[in-house]
C-alpha cells in the first residue's frame, strides 16, 4: 500500500523541478531544429504535443504502478476518487482543492498551490500567460493519460490564472460518438462552467449548479459525476 | 505434490485485443487455434462477469471460468480492463485456487513491470512480445510451477 509520504524528499524534488524546467526548454530548441515550412507558432505547438505526449506516457505508467494493489475500481465516481484522493497526495504533494462538475461530463480541477509550479514567479498579467502557458503541457498530458490507463479518452485544458493556482478541465468525451476527443485545446468547452476563465485563486468554494448522480451507461462512457464536492477534511 | 501443468496463458487489453499467448504444454502440434478459440471464450465469459451488476465481490480474480475437455481456464481482470486468462490442464490432480490467484497476480506485477518500461514508447500488441524480462521471468514462473 502506497503512503503518502511526508518526508522531505529534496534531492528528489529539487531535480524534478529542473528536469521539467530542461524539458520545456528542449521541447522549443527542438521545434527550431526542424526545417519545415510551418510558421512558427506552429512549430512551438509541436514541441508542445511533444511535452504533452511525455506527459500522457508518464501519467499512464504511472497508474498502472499504482493500480497494481488496488481492489477493482469499476465506475466512473471511483475513477474520479482515485484520481483526487489517491493520485493527487502522491504525485503533488497535497489535496486538490475544489473539484466542480457539470452534468454533461465536464469537470473542473483546482489546485491553488500546483506543487510543481511552486518555485516559479512571473509578472502578472499578459506575460505571465505567455511564460507558464508551455510549462502547462507536461500536466495536462499527465492527466491525460491517468484517465486513458481506465479507459476514458478525455481531452485536459490547463490554465494558470495565477501563479501558483492551476485549473485543470477535463472533458469526457460524448457517449454517442468517442471520436469526438480530438478537438483543438483552443477551443473552450461549451458546456462547462461559465467563470472558469475569469477565476482567481479566490474560487468558491460552491459550485453554481447543484451535483448529479451518477449514471454509468452501458458502454462504459460516463455522463455525469457525482464528485466530492466539499472541501477535503484533511489538509496536507 | 505434483501439480497440473499450465498450459497456456493469454492476455487481452481493454478492448479484447489479443495481446499475448504464451503456450506452455501443448499436446498435439495444431493446438493453437484451440487455444486462441478457448481464449475467446473466456473473454466472452469474462465479459459477461465483469458487466453483471449484481456482482458483490470487488476483487480482480475472476475464478475459475469453465472447464473445456480437459481444460480449465481461470481469469483475472485488472483495473485498467486488462484480462489474464491462465488454462491449466485439469485432471485428477487437485488445484487450490489461492495458489492460481497467487500465480495470476505475479503474472500481473510482471506484466505492469513489463509495461511500464520507460523504454517502450508506444505500447502495441506486439510489446509484450518483444519484452524480454516479460518472456524470461514467465518460463520462469512456469518452471517454478512445476518444479514445486
Amino acid at each position: 500500500m502506497i503512503v503518502h509520504q511526508q518526508l522531505p524528499m529534496s534531492v528528489n524534488l529539487a531535480s524534478f523541478d529542473f528536469l521539467l524546467i530542461e524539458m520545456v526548454h528542449m521541447a522549443r530548441r527542438l521545434s527550431e531544429k526542424q526545417e519545415t515550412a510551418l510558421s512558427n507558432d506552429e512549430q512551438m505547438e509541436r514541441g508542445y504535443t511533444f511535452l504533452e505526449n511525455i506527459g500522457f506516457q508518464v501519467g499512464r505508467k504511472l497508474t498502472e504502478r499504482l493500480l497494481l494493489t488496488r481492489n477493482r475500481i469499476v465506475e466512473s465516481i471511483d475513477v474520479m476518487r482515485f484520481l483526487c484522493r489517491e493520485l493527487w497526495p502522491i504525485v503533488f504533494r497535497k489535496q486538490l482543492d475544489n473539484l466542480k462538475t457539470n452534468r454533461k461530463g465536464t469537470f473542473v480541477i483546482t489546485d491553488n498551490y500546483f506543487f510543481w509550479f511552486s518555485k516559479m514567479t512571473a509578472a502578472t498579467g499578459t506575460e505571465m500567460k505567455e511564460y507558464t502557458t508551455p510549462y502547462l503541457y507536461f500536466p495536462s498530458g499527465f492527466i491525460r493519460g491517468v484517465m486513458h490507463t481506465f479507459g476514458y479518452p478525455v481531452h485536459v485544458i490547463a490554465q494558470c490564472p495565477n501563479l501558483p493556482a492551476c485549473i485543470f478541465q477535463v472533458r469526457f468525451p460524448a457517449p454517442s460518438n468517442v471520436s469526438t476527443a480530438e478537438s483543438t485545446p483552443s477551443n473552450p468547452p461549451s458546456e462547462s462552467t461559465p467563470s472558469v476563465s475569469q477565476q482567481n485563486t479566490g474560487l468558491s468554494r460552491t459550485s453554481g449548479r447543484s451535483l448529479s448522480s451518477t449514471t454509468l451507461g452501458p458502454n462504459n462512457t460516463p455522463s455525469p459525476l457525482n464528485p466530492v464536492n466539499s472541501p477535503h477534511p484533511e489538509s496536507s | 505434490m505434483v501439480k497440473p501443468r499450465l498450459v497456456f496463458l493469454a492476455i487481452a487489453g481493454p478492448k479484447n485485443e489479443q495481446l499475448y499467448l504464451e503456450v506452455f504444454d501443448s499436446v498435439e502440434d495444431s493446438s493453437l487455434s484451440k487455444y486462441q478459440y478457448l481464449s475467446e471464450l473466456s473473454l466472452d465469459v469474462i465479459q459477461d462477469l465483469i458487466h453483471d451488476s449484481e456482482r458483490t465481490s470487488n476483487d480482480c480474480f475472476l475464478g475459475l471460468l469453465g472447464v473445456e475437455e480437459d481444460i480449465s481456464t481461470y481469469a483475472f481482470c485488472s483495473n485498467t480492463n486488462v484480462k489474464f486468462i491462465l488454462a491449466v490442464r485439469s485432471s485428477d490432480l487437485v488445484v487450490r485456487e489461492s495458489e492460481i490467484r497467487q500465480l495470476l497476480r505475479r503474472i500481473y506485477t510482471i506484466h505492469t513491470h513489463a509495461v511500464c518500461n520507460p523504454f517502450s514508447l508506444e505500447l502495441t500488441p506486439d510489446t509484450l512480445k518483444h519484452s524480454l524480462y516479460f518472456n524470461e521471468t514467465l518460463r520462469q514462473l512456469n518452471s517454478d510451477w512445476s518444479n514445486q
